[in-house]
């Protein structure tokens, strides 16, 4: 349903690629952006194109590095891994976005409550 | 931060591989398509209908790619150099529209760049001198005829001993001269003259003259009498003794007598600040306890501010030691005068910056004027290119983007411009300076200290970029103000009479034509005064004279007898050789060197002394530069040492002193009290008065005195008589300076050297005119020709607008003259209109230029009625040619380019 699937803060989009490759090991930019839909349920919607300027990025801050490589079907494909300095950003963004997370959280609790 | 560094190097590392990144991402892309392709076939639909799915799915291919890019790389980087090919392009289109662009820019600019190089140089580039700021000239300064203060840097004995005694606001109280003076160095396998510095023994702290080797002057070596000392300076040390390091302690010959070399200085860029290069350092030996008033010429005081001191704080205590002096100096001080400090740059350049400021000024108005021509030339083309921009604006194009499009362009050719401007501009002024250096101080040897370095460059680039800004911007916006509708139904043509929509054009015609008013009138300000001074009356005659000198210095010349007996046999010698008209000798060079002493009128009231410029001549002086005898005789070689002691004066001194009365039947006493050397001057008669010469050209001539060569007491032998100056006039077109210089030679056994032709002398004492005259006359040229092109620029572009509508009035029976002068009305109103507002801004202009005019107002009738006539002329022919095309358009043609 349109009307449920969230449009995703950019940050946020970072944070999940780099969760996905942190978990999933070494991806491509279309298995990357199925994976999010899966595991969010199809709940988020990927702009298919918008993964490519997310990656880039990324690559650019040295937090993943990208490699052509085969795909399953013998396709070429450009294969990205998270790199050292990536795991480390990928721990300071997690603890901050459970923190941020929570404060909203608690805040809308609040809201609810009083 | 290290995030933010190695994205920044990402981004640059792409923008540098455009190429390979996008084919990368393409491919990238490629793959993803095809996987999402793969996975909807797998969904059941056919292959086809993968494919559209996925290329739905994945969204705009080109605008991903768009979006990639910025990400990539600088967004605003990127499209700059989109610009930047496009601008290429488009101007490689227009050749005829570029190569005039960028000539008017390349010549703007150039001109701009000539100066601006002389401007830096000489007043803006740091002295050499460590601290330069707190070094500064003593000076008296003196209220001069006029009323205004001057500062005078010129130092007596006595002052030095003055200024020496404020030590406790002063540090390395010192002296030195500006002029190098030639010394004889002989002793070595061939005999040398070199140049060199007087100074005293902390003046090399004061000036930041370092030692390489040994020390400098000790105390004792800088009294009178001390023992002889010299510091050698690095360069001739290396080339004279090959650098011998064991070259302190040994005694070279100069004049005669043997001085110890005890210190080699470095040769710094400071001590090529003061003329020319030193080659030897010798102690200036002031007495501590001198009297002496007499300045000698070149000499100056010079300190350093002690830590804390104010150059303000300097002055005033200055001011305030004045009394002082006037109490231990008494009648030397006059009392509307008084002492004076100024820093050591402003000493330097003197009243070079005036010039030089106006010059800069001047060239102002020519980049101007460019910069007006350019902008028309766009507006031109931008009219031109209407409907191309109108289509990109209806395609989407913001009014942002299409004005940094145009600008682009203007800048890419102000920049292109610029750098052939500075190619230009740098040879020419590397040209212009090579024959004349307008005796200009801090520029070197033939303008060699003008170089092109990274101030010059940065200083091209500025004003290129602001000359693209200032040209670029109007035609830009207005580009974009333009109705679209109407820009994209019209194909140009059909536009109303008048100037309607061209009224900015006429307004940058308008102030080009007010502009070169300005410059014209300056120019012929300037010209008007060179011819003056060209024409004046200089007094005597310089044509076929040659002069050279004979430095009579050595132990054998202390006596006057035998410096009169040397001059005499070389006189004698000259004279009897062909081709010589007449020889005569003196201590000065006329035009360049003098010297002004008091005198008094025997019989007189003392206290009514009067000043006038001094002379020792040989007999022939007034022959050998024809300089008229009005009354009495002139001198004789009966006129010596034994007989009455004579003078002989001018004409402008017998009007001034004698107002009533005969000068032939007094006497005068010349440079009583001044100095010691002129204890033993005796009374003399006057016994002739000639006519009035000039020293500078442009100043009325003074009144002089001259005496006898061989009547000059012992005592101002070393002090006036050392340089002797040879005067010969030859027939024409003989060759006699060999024969000349030999016989010389051997008359007094040194030789004669610095031979130039008195013309040479009268050329050199213009130069300064001569230079400021020729760079305005180029820069007046240089607006005339740029205002007329603009005129005519503007005129044929308004006729090829209004053909359709010009064409429609000869169908209808219009007469072709009254079209012709409609054009011509119409061209002639921009014109007077700017030549009206520019004569007024003239009158401003020219204001300043008053200190270079001669015989000339600033006002000058003449310029004021010749400049308007001359540009209006201008203008109607660069109006007519256009006009002429108008009145015969052919009305069928016309009406058929529709």
């Amino acid at each position: 349903m349109p009307e449920t699937k969230s449009e995703i803060l950019q940050g946020t989009l970072d944070l999940m690629v780099l969760k996905t490759l942190d978990a999933m090991g070494p991806m491509h930019g279309y298995g990357i952006a199925r994976r999010i839909e899966q595991v969010s349920e199809e709940a988020l919607r990927v702009n298919q194109g918008t993964i490519y300027l997310c990656l880039i990025r990324l690559v650019q801050k040295r937090w993943i590095r990208a490699e052509w490589g085969a795909s399953e079907n013998n396709r070429k494909a450009k294969y990205y891994s998270i790199t050292k300095t990536g795991r480390k950003q990928l721990v300071a963004e997690a603890e901050n976005w459970q923190r941020v997370s929570s404060t909203i959280g608690r805040l809308l609790g609040l809201a609810t409550r009083s | 931060m290290l995030a933010w560094f190695s994205r920044l190097s990402a981004r640059i590392h792409a923008l540098l591989r455009l190429k390979r990144f996008d084919r990368d991402f393409n491919q990238e892309l490629e793959s993803h398509l095809e996987m999402l392709a793969d996975d909807h076939r797998r969904g059941g639909m056919s292959a086809e209908q993968a494919l559209r799915a996925a290329r739905l799915e994945l969204g705009g291919f080109a605008q991903l790619r768009e979006a990639h890019r910025d990400v990539r790389a600088f967004p605003w980087l990127s499209g700059f150099l989109q610009d930047l090919r496009y601008a290429v392009r488009t101007l490689r289109k227009t050749r005829t529209f570029t190569a005039t662009a960028l000539a008017t820019v390349a010549v703007g600019i150039g001109a701009t760049t000539a100066i601006f190089s002389i401007v830096d140089t000489v007043l803006l580039k740091p002295l050499p001198i460590d601290g330069a700021d707190r070094v500064v000239v003593l000076t008296t300064l003196m209220r001069e005829e006029s009323g205004s203060m001057s500062n005078h840097p010129g130092t007596s004995q006595a002052k030095f001993r003055h200024w020496r005694e404020q030590s406790a606001f002063l540090d390395s109280i010192s002296v030195f001269s500006t002029a190098s003076e030639p010394v004889n160095y002989t002793g070595g396998d061939e005999a040398e003259l070199w140049n060199a510095l007087m100074l005293s023994r902390e003046a090399f702290q004061c000036l930041g003259i370092r030692i390489l080797r040994g020390r400098t002057f000790t105390t004792e070596e800088d009294l009178p009498k001390g023992p002889p000392a010299a510091v050698m300076s690095e360069a001739l040390w290396k080339r004279r003794f090959a650098g011998d390091p064991a070259i302190l302690g040994k005694t070279v010959t100069l004049n005669g007598s043997a001085h110890t070399v005890i210190g080699v200085a470095a040769d710094s860029p400071a001590t090529l600040e003061f003329g020319d290069n030193p080659q030897v350092y010798l102690p200036s030996q002031f007495d501590p306890n001198s009297h002496d008033f007499g300045s000698a010429g070149g000499v100056f005081s010079v300190a350093r501010l002690k830590p804390g001191v104010t150059l303000e704080q300097a002055k005033a205590r200055l001011q305030a030691s004045a009394a002082q002096y006037r109490a231990n100096f008494p009648g030397n001080l006059d009392s509307t005068d008084t002492f004076n400090a100024i820093p050591i740059r402003e000493f330097l350049v003197g009243d070079a910056r005036r010039l030089l400021l106006i010059l800069l000024g001047s060239v102002g108005l020519v980049l101007l004027i460019a910069c007006a021509n350019v902008a028309n030339l766009f507006v031109v083309r931008s009219r031109g290119r209407s409907r191309e921009i109108a289509v990109r604006t209806a395609m989407g194009a913001g009014q942002g983007r299409i004005v940094r499009q145009l600008m682009t362009e203007s800048l890419l050719l102000s920049t292109v411009g610029g750098a052939a401007g500075l190619a230009l501009g740098y040879s020419a002024i590397r040209a212009l300076l090579a024959v004349n250096t307008a005796q200009l101080p801090r520029v070197g040897e033939n303008g060699m200290a003008v170089f092109l370095d990274w101030r010059l460059a940065a200083f091209t680039l500025a004003v290129s970029i602001c000359t693209g800004v200032i040209f670029g911007l109007s035609p830009a916006l207005q580009a974009t103000r333009a109705d679209l509708n109407v820009a994209l139904k019209y194909s140009g043509g059909r536009t109303d009479t008048g100037f309607g929509q061209n009224g900015s054009r006429a307004i940058l015609v308008v102030s080009e034509v007010a502009l070169a008013v300005c410059l014209l009138v300056g120019s012929a300000l300037l010209i008007r005064s060179f011819a003056a001074l060209y024409m004046v009356d200089r007094g005597f005659d310089t044509e076929n004279v040659l002069t050279m000198r004979s430095l009579l210095a050595s132990p054998r010349y202390s006596k006057a007898a035998s410096v009169n007996q040397a001059i005499n046999d070389g006189l004698e010698r000259v004279r009897s050789l062909p081709g010589i008209v007449a020889v005569a000798a003196t201590g000065f060079m006329p035009l360049e060197e003098r010297a002004t002493l008091p005198f008094d009128v025997i019989g007189r009231p003392s206290g009514d002394s009067g000043i006038a410029g001094w002379a020792s001549i040989s007999p022939g002086y007034f022959d050998v530069l024809k300089i008229p005898l009005k009354q009495g005789r002139t001198f004789s070689l009966r006129d010596d040492a034994r007989s009455t002691p004579v003078a002989i004066i001018n004409e402008r001194m017998a009007r001034e002193f004698w107002k009533n009365g005969d000068p032939l039947k007094d006497r005068i006493a010349i440079g009583k009290g001044l100095m010691k050397a002129f204890d033993d001057e005796p009374a003399r008669q006057i016994v002739g008065i000639v006519g009035d010469t000039r020293r500078q050209l442009n100043s009325d001539p003074d009144p002089m005195m001259y005496v006898p060569q061989g009547q000059m007491p012992d005592a101002m032998i070393p002090m006036f008589a050392r340089a002797a100056v040879w005067l010969v006039r030859t027939q024409p077109g003989s060759q006699t300076v060999p024969a000349v210089r030999e016989q010389l030679r051997q008359a007094t056994g040194v030789p004669a050297a610095n031979v130039r032709s008195m013309d040479e002398v009268v050329k050199l004492s213009m130069a300064r005119e001569r230079f400021s005259m020729f760079v305005m006359a180029i820069f007046g040229a240089v607006a005339l020709l740029l205002a007329a092109v603009g005129i005519y620029g503007l005129m044929t572009y308004v006729v090829e607008q209004r053909t359709h509508e010009i064409g429609i009035r000869l169908a209808l029976g219009a007469e072709a003259t009254k079209v012709r002068k409609m054009v011509v009305r119409q061209g002639m109103t921009l014109a007077l209109t700017g030549i009206g507002l520019g004569l007024g801004a003239a009158l401003v202009f020219a204001r300043t230029l008053e200190s270079l005019l001669f015989e000339v107002t600033s006002r000058d009738p003449m310029v004021f009625i010749t400049v308007p006539v001359l540009l209006a002329a201008v203008a109607f022919m660069a109006v007519w040619m256009p006009a002429l095309r108008a009145s015969r358009v052919d009305p069928i043609d016309a009406l058929r380019c529709e």
